[in-house]
């Protein structure tokens, strides 16, 4: 026994934290291994982060150098520009609905796939598929469909007696419509998978003596389903809030924030900041604005979330 | 008494040397033997003096050294004997240092290039005859023939210019022109760079300065674009190049020049100019199925309206309008001319407040809200694409500037037949506003070769390219007069003649006095859209619109 311990360390040589030399070099090719992943995440993540949360403090139209501004972004953002609070409510208003019908619904997907019912491969696919559309193509076929005259949407409503809306030309029913929009790509998405997986991950036994308990399939969801997938439920959450709040696209291509300022999001907004206006200084004080409030939102969720999120093999005092 | 200091008898190398000294001729021959391997005697010439006071002795026939030896070795030999070793060896490393700065300099020769891009070949030749000639004549011949190769090399020296362009413009009609520019400029060459569009093209353009890839020209709908640009130092002034060339710039409309200035410099040639929506075109034929006349370019805003009202139709009587009277070009620029029209400005003189909310900024909303809500000839913004109804027959008339009307007459003429009128004339001013606008083009501050992108720049505000790229399917004859004027262009298009006329007094937009232009282009189409959807007023939108731009004319210079 000794003398394995001594060939381990010290027959090797001995250097620094007692490490051998064979762990100093894999240690050393480890390092090497990450190095390109490292400079990359360096170079194109960290430093452009940091570089935009200095620009927050400058005007800066990319053209000429920055221009030293101290707090005056932040505080037109938060006083003086009057499309910054619309916009943020628009976005508020779009994820409230977003999340919580996502959820449910790409939870109930996942349930019925769950099924083991015939051609539930099938299923899965065609669930999946409008996830894999381009967001592009997605939303422009989107509008088409909901075109108030030509569109395939009011005509159908049309057959049956009914005068469609105006859809994305319309300011109060733009937003519906891309939730709409929103939840047709999303239900099926990688969230349905997500939950897919939670649920596999359910011990049978649970079930079994749940049903010995006399318990219904109802009892069974909210006892045994829900605790043992919360957090899953917990992850998809965050992930479905942060995405909810960083809509853009489909106000991008679709309707360019309009009619008027009807779909104007937070993000296109700071697009528009940044992209039509070249004012990156503002811009980024208005991504970095975004970024606390979404922060704040996932905090809050986290710490919300020892209330009703159940963690197997966790100890509750 | 000081005696004579005895002369050194000359050696034979030496009086070689020194015979050479008197005798080009002879050191030619000595040098051109040289260099071949068999030496051969030199023969002196019995009269020539070696030194001053002295008759040399007839030479007969002198062999400087042993015959083995090349005859350069021979001369060398001789020199040797003339020089020390320290100057000899100083002599060499001034040889070799010449010649090493000489190496180190290749630049000389594209400086004699450039020089004599701008000299005529034949002054620089008689200039170095002159000067050689001095010396020896086998020399000039050479140095002649040399530098004159070196001229030619130079002029025929191909020079690559970027233009960054629109997919939109730089389209068949372009290429089919392009061979007259390359055969009028054979050394240069020219590489467009394709934006896909209107929208892509003002990012792209700040991306690739900003990283110092951006090409030679840029071009762009003239007028607060180019301001920014210029006050940004991406673009810069054409004076100098106007004034030293000679260019014609006052055969360009006034107001094309006056939206292609900043802050008193010409900053783009304004290539293709028109005096904004000033000249809705129709369906012609639906006035015919309709038994109505065309209308004529002296009707009134209230005959405008009797028309608009006449041909919009519900056609199935299902209560929704099936085809329209007009889809208008909105935000700024189609307003503008109708305000002006009225008597109205956008902004104070000083270009720091708004006046919207003006009488006639009021009149101009009002006009426009009730061909929306109150006679309902205009379809709602967010629907079908107007040009499309238009097309498709489902919309008789469309406001927009004059370079739609050629291209919409062609994609419609195996349809319809597509006209062309007037504006009416306001009916608090009697008269027609204008705007003008078009396509100008502007020199980059990064372009490599000023020279040869003005020659590009001239060749794009020439009246042969205005009239040939109008004949190859622009749309408009470019901006000059004698283009607008031209009789092949009236044969063409006899409603030019109409645009001529109002381009002659025609006037440019007003710009912000920060250039925020963009800014405010946004804010104003968002309040314009909610009032042509009923949701606003048109003195709620006109109060609406002066409070946000204000805000907006409160901030620095972009």
């Amino acid at each position: 026994m000794t003398a394995i311990s001594q060939r381990s360390t010290g027959a090797s040589g001995t250097g620094i934290f007692g490490w051998s030399r064979l762990r100093r070099r894999e240690i050393v090719n480890g390092y090497l291994y990450m190095t390109p992943w490292l400079i990359g995440l360096l170079v194109f993540y960290f430093i452009p982060i940091l570089w935009s949360f200095i620009l927050t403090f400058t005007d800066y139209n990319i053209v000429r150098a920055p221009i030293f501004l101290g707090i005056a972004n932040y505080k037109r953002l938060l006083l003086e520009d009057s499309y910054v609070w619309p916009s943020l409510y628009r976005t508020f208003y779009y994820a409230i609905v977003m999340v919580p019908v996502g959820l449910i619904a790409s939870l109930l997907a996942a349930m019925l796939l769950n099924q083991h019912l015939n051609g539930t491969t099938w299923f899965r696919t065609f669930f999946f598929l409008p996830t894999l559309t381009p967001a592009v193509a997605a939303a422009f076929i989107w509008k088409w469909l909901m075109h108030p005259e030509m569109g395939l949407i009011n005509y159908l409503l049309w057959q049956v007696g009914i005068k469609g809306p105006g859809w994305m030309s319309a300011t109060r029913w733009v937003i519906p419509s891309m939730m709409i929009v929103g939840l047709w790509g999303g239900i099926g998405g990688t969230r349905m998978l997500i939950f897919l997986a939670g649920l596999q991950g359910v011990p049978q036994e649970l079930y079994e003596a749940a049903e010995i308990d006399g318990a219904n399939s109802w009892h069974k969801f909210l006892n045994v389903t829900l605790p043992m997938i919360s957090p899953t439920f917990l992850f998809n959450l965050i992930l479905g809030v942060i995405g909810a709040l960083q809509v853009f696209t489909i106000a991008f291509t679709a309707t360019d924030g309009g009619p008027g300022t009807a779909s104007t999001f937070f993000t296109l907004y700071i697009y528009r900041q940044a992209f039509e206006f070249f004012s990156m200084g503002y811009a980024s004080a208005l991504a970095w604005f975004f970024l606390v409030v979404i922060l704040a939102l996932t905090l809050l969720n986290f710490h919300f979330s020892g209330r009703w999120v159940y963690y197997e093999g966790e100890v509750r005092r | 008494m000081t005696q004579p200091e005895p002369t050194r008898p000359a050696s034979p190398d030496r009086r070689i040397v020194r015979n050479l000294e008197h005798r080009p001729a002879l050191a030619f021959q000595a040098f051109t033997t040289s260099l071949g391997h068999v030496p051969k005697a030199v023969k002196l010439r019995d009269d020539v003096p070696v030194q001053q006071g002295r008759k040399e002795t007839p030479a007969k026939t002198v062999h400087p050294r042993d015959t083995r030896y090349p005859c350069a070795l021979c001369l060398g030999g001789a020199i040797m004997q003339l020089l020390s070793r320290r100057k000899f060896l100083a002599g060499a490393e001034l040889a070799a240092a010449g010649v090493l700065l000489g190496a180190c300099q290749p630049k000389v020769v594209e400086k004699i290039v450039k020089e004599t891009v701008v000299v005529t070949e034949e002054r620089v030749v008689e200039v170095e005859k002159e000067k050689v000639v001095k010396e020896t004549v086998v020399v000039t011949e050479e140095k002649v023939v040399k530098e004159t190769v070196v001229v030619e090399k130079a002029v025929k020296e191909t020079v690559t210019i970027m233009p960054v362009t629109m997919a939109y413009y730089w389209d068949d009609a372009m290429n089919a022109l392009m061979p007259n520019f390359l055969e009028q400029f054979p050394h240069i060459k020219v590489e467009p760079i394709v934006v896909p569009g209107w929208s892509e093209y003002p990012v792209k353009l700040m991306a690739m300065h900003a990283a110092a890839t951006l090409g030679d020209t840029v071009e762009y709908d003239m007028g607060w674009q180019f301001m920014e640009w210029a006050h940004k130092g991406i673009i810069r002034p054409l004076d100098n190049l106007i004034e030293a060339t000679g260019f014609d710039i006052d055969m360009f409309y006034p107001s094309g020049r006056e939206a292609s200035t900043f802050q008193g410099h010409l900053i783009a040639i304004p290539e293709d100019t028109h005096p904004g929506c000033v000249a809705p075109y129709y369906n012609a034929d639906m006035l015919g199925e309709l038994g109505l006349d065309p209308p004529s370019n002296d009707w009134d805003y209230a005959e405008y309206l009797q028309y608009l009202q006449k041909v919009t139709q519900d056609t199935n009587n299902d209560g929704q309008t099936d085809i329209w009277g007009i889809g208008c070009h909105s935000s700024i620029k189609g307003l503008y001319p109708e305000l002006r029209a009225n008597g109205g400005t956008m902004y104070d003189a000083e270009a720091r407040k708004c006046l919207y909310n003006s009488e006639a900024g009021l009149m101009t909303l009002k006009n426009r809200y009730d061909l929306f809500q109150t006679y309902k000839v205009h379809p709602l913004p967010g629907g079908e694409a107007y040009d499309s109804l238009y097309r498709s027959g489902k919309m008789w008339m469309r406001l927009m500037t004059p370079t739609h009307i050629m291209s919409m007459t062609t994609a419609t003429k195996d349809l319809f037949r597509t006209e062309a009128v007037v504006m009416p004339k306001s009916t608090k001013t009697g008269e027609i506003g204008t705007a003008t606008t078009g396509i100008g083009y502007c020199m980059t501050t990064l372009t490599k070769y000023p020279e040869e992108t003005w020659d590009f720049l001239q060749w794009i505000g020439s009246q042969w390219y205005g009239l040939e790229a109008f004949h190859q399917g622009f749309t408009t004859p470019g901006g000059r007069k004698d283009t607008w004027g031209d009789a092949s262009v009236a044969e063409q298009w006899p409603f030019a003649k109409e645009i001529a006329a109002i381009l002659e007094y025609s006037e440019a937009y007003e710009n912000p006095w920060n250039l925020r232009h963009q800014e405010i282009q946004r804010v104003f189409n968002e309040i314009e859209s909610r009032m042509y959807l009923g949701e606003i007023q048109p003195d709620e939108a006109a109060d609406t619109i002066v409070t946000e731009i204000d805000k907006i004319l409160e901030m620095p210079m972009i």
